[in-house]
């Protein structure tokens, strides 16, 4: 038994392409999530006791199922509804619609976060309810946030390798169909290892970054 | 909507379903003691092992599950060592966990105030009893919803060993869903087991974080 | 035509009165200090003034506009300035950001005009060097002169000041306590709430004394806080003195 690296570099360009289909992957069904998100919180917030129940129901059904069968829903069981979607959209919605769940109760505690004296000097400035949402109230909440916030864009990278059990050719998927095909189990899954951990920690260096640059140390209290 | 299948399957769903409950009770239960291990051992802080466990952490919390399932699966027959389904789902999934926990329990620790350990050693207790008489309980306080919370992710997540063909919850209902195609009540049938184990659970884990905050963790 | 008027205001938090029927009006350029015992309800006749807190019954008009008129609260707002005990600067926004900000929002000022006007009131209440730093940086005393600044910013006709000085450490009252005087001495409109009596002597034309909802006293310095002819307030005065 021995290893031959030499050979995996061939498949090299297919893995950077199913890495490439990771990001588009993650990016977009985090801006979903990102909506569904912001939808959930703002149902959970709502004065209308009917829409919180909802927000809360969906919440808990997400968070307490496996998302791979919340993925098999929407790319197996929709279509005896009528609704048939390819599976890389099934798979971003099925992932989207998870991780917005998470998100919704994570924006939540941001907006509750946000000091009452925050808003009484909104009022009192005569800022209207939507002037202070955007101006002091989202910001505020974003910044205490911000970590929970990061670690579920990494979970969505994560995440997004369930779609290769649907065959979306992703990164875990040609890692799979170019180990079946080779026997290069190893090696090809060491190199995709290996671009996984720079995907998430990139992804966690270049968050925190951004965190720094957007929130100065001073304006975090 | 008919569910005359699923009824007609309601055996078979319960002996997977117990399956997942067994898979997960022992991945949580390995996984547990392999994260406090992990995170005893790097409170001792010994250089090299120190990087090499961070390395373990990072890696399995850094990777998809799946591929840590595959790499076991499909990767160490190559290096002469055979697994089958259920020993491949269970040390992945054991080693995910156990990373997890470890972070869990490592911000716990990094919870207690440096003084206090200061303070119990300078009246001259040892690295063992300063870990269970000053440090364990206050990071056990700390750590404890989190710990509960990855419980319910490993419950859920051991619903990806269906990918080596591990014949847990999630993989019979496919199995079904092939038989009788029927996916909706097939999957959503199986998303009430989940949920009913799952749910409870996750309840817990915000009472508990709840009572400590009362309480003045 | 005084520049505001409360007519028979009521305030109920659930099943407790808060504000019984108050009837008063300051007069343009007049200093009220409004004092009295905790839950009295002076923080509370301070905070139906712009809106913060509704009012279940009377009326409040601010410069000719009623409240009980529909585009009354946000009008009144614009015109009535409000400092709070904790400050309550915008911690995610510099000093410069915190000033510019309902400028820009409410007033719609262009960036120029806002941050000329800004400077110019950091300027005034000393602080014109800390445009750039976050309020974290700042002492208590020295947020307490940016939310001046911040309100001031607005162009009010009336300034409240919701026992600005209790929440500061008592090296750094007399910082704010000074701003607050030459304000006074500029002009402008206040209603004070204050534990601060040397304040209320010296400073305000006029001092209401409050308790349990009531203006039981109102009157000149002299007349309420030196020589009180009611028997409650006198044993407020008493109480203050034997401290």
């Amino acid at each position: 038994m021995f290893l031959d690296w030499g050979s995996i570099t061939s498949f090299y360009g297919q893995l950077l392409h199913g890495a490439w289909l990771t990001l588009v992957i993650t990016f977009s069904a985090f801006a979903l999530a990102i909506a569904v998100g912001i939808v959930v919180a703002a149902g959970k917030m709502s004065a209308i006791a009917p829409l919180r129940w909802l927000a809360s129901i969906y919440v808990e059904v997400l968070r307490n199922t496996p998302v791979l069968l919340q993925i098999f829903i929407v790319f197996y069981g929709l279509p005896s509804l009528g609704l048939r979607l390819s599976a890389v959209t099934a798979g971003i919605l099925g992932l989207g619609l998870n991780v917005g769940a998470y998100l919704g109760e994570i924006f939540r505690a941001g907006v509750v976060a946000v000091p009452k004296g925050h808003r009484e000097a909104s009022a009192a400035l005569a800022m209207s309810p939507m002037q202070t949402l955007v101006w002091v109230v989202a910001p505020v909440a974003l910044r205490a946030i911000f970590p929970a916030f990061s670690n579920m864009f990494i979970a969505t990278i994560l995440g997004s390798s369930l779609l290769s059990v649907i065959a979306v050719p992703e990164l875990t998927g040609r890692t799979n169909e170019i180990s079946a095909r080779t026997f290069l189990t190893i090696e090809v899954y060491s190199f995709s290892t290996v671009i996984y951990l720079a995907l998430t920690l990139g992804s966690s260096l270049g968050l925190l970054l951004l965190g720094r640059w957007l929130f100065p140390r001073a304006s975090r209290v | 909507m008919n569910f005359a299948p699923v009824w007609a399957s309601r055996w078979l769903l319960l002996d997977s379903f117990l399956t997942t409950l067994f898979l997960s009770a022992i991945a949580i239960v390995v996984g547990t003691f392999v994260g406090t291990l992990v995170s005893v051992l790097r409170a001792l802080n010994i250089g090299v092992l120190n990087v090499i466990l961070r390395i373990y952490v990072e890696v399995f919390r850094g990777t998809p599950l799946l591929m840590q399932l595959f790499f076991v699966y499909f990767g160490l027959p190559m290096l002469g060592i055979e697994v089958d389904k259920f020993w491949a789902a269970f040390s992945a999934i054991s080693l995910y966990t156990g990373a997890y926990v470890a972070e869990v329990l490592r911000a716990g620790v990094e919870a207690v105030p440096k003084g206090q350990v200061e303070a119990a050693t300078a009246l001259g207790l040892s690295f063992g009893q300063r870990l269970w008489y000053v440090v364990r309980p206050q990071a056990l306080r700390v750590a404890l919803p989190p710990l509960v919370g990855v419980y319910v992710a490993i419950i859920k997540d051991t619903s990806l060993a269906t990918v080596i063909g591990y014949n847990e919850l999630m993989r019979r209902a496919m199995e079904l869903v092939l038989q009788y195609g029927r996916p909706l009540e097939v999957l959503l049938t199986v998303g009430c087991l989940y949920f009913i184990i799952c749910f409870p659970i996750s309840k817990f884990s915000e009472w508990i974080e709840r009572r400590l905050a009362r309480n003045g963790a | 035509m005084p520049l505001l008027t409360m007519t028979n205001v009521q305030k109920r938090f659930g099943s407790l009165s808060v504000l019984n029927g108050i009837d008063m009006s300051v007069e343009v350029g007049q200093v009220v200090a409004i004092i009295g015992p905790s839950g009295s309800g002076k923080s509370t006749l301070l905070r139906v003034i712009n809106g913060l807190e509704p009012i279940q019954g009377g009326d409040i008009v601010v410069d000719g506009i009623s409240m009980a008129s529909g585009r009354g609260l946000h009008e009144i707002r614009k015109h009535v300035g409000m400092v709070f005990q904790q400050f309550n600067l915008f911690s995610h926004l510099t000093v410069g950001g915190n000033v510019m900000l309902a400028q820009k929002l409410v007033l719609g000022r262009g960036k120029a005009d806002a941050e000329k006007r800004g400077r110019e009131l950091l300027a005034k209440v000393g602080l014109e060097e800390k445009w750039d730093a976050y309020p974290s940086q700042l002492s208590g005393g020295q947020q307490q002169r940016v939310a001046i600044a911040r309100a001031l910013a607005m162009d009010p006709r009336i300034m409240l000041f919701d026992e600005a000085t209790s929440a500061l450490d008592p090296e750094l009252v007399g910082e704010v306590l000074g701003v607050m005087r030459s304000l006074a001495n500029s002009g402008m409109t206040m209603l004070v709430v204050t534990h601060e009596m040397n304040f209320a002597r010296e400073v305000a034309d006029r001092v209401l004394f409050m308790d349990q909802g009531r203006i039981l006293a109102d009157g000149t310095p002299d007349e309420v806080v030196a020589q009180p002819k009611d028997a409650r307030v006198q044993q407020f005065m008493r109480r203050l003195t034997e401290r």
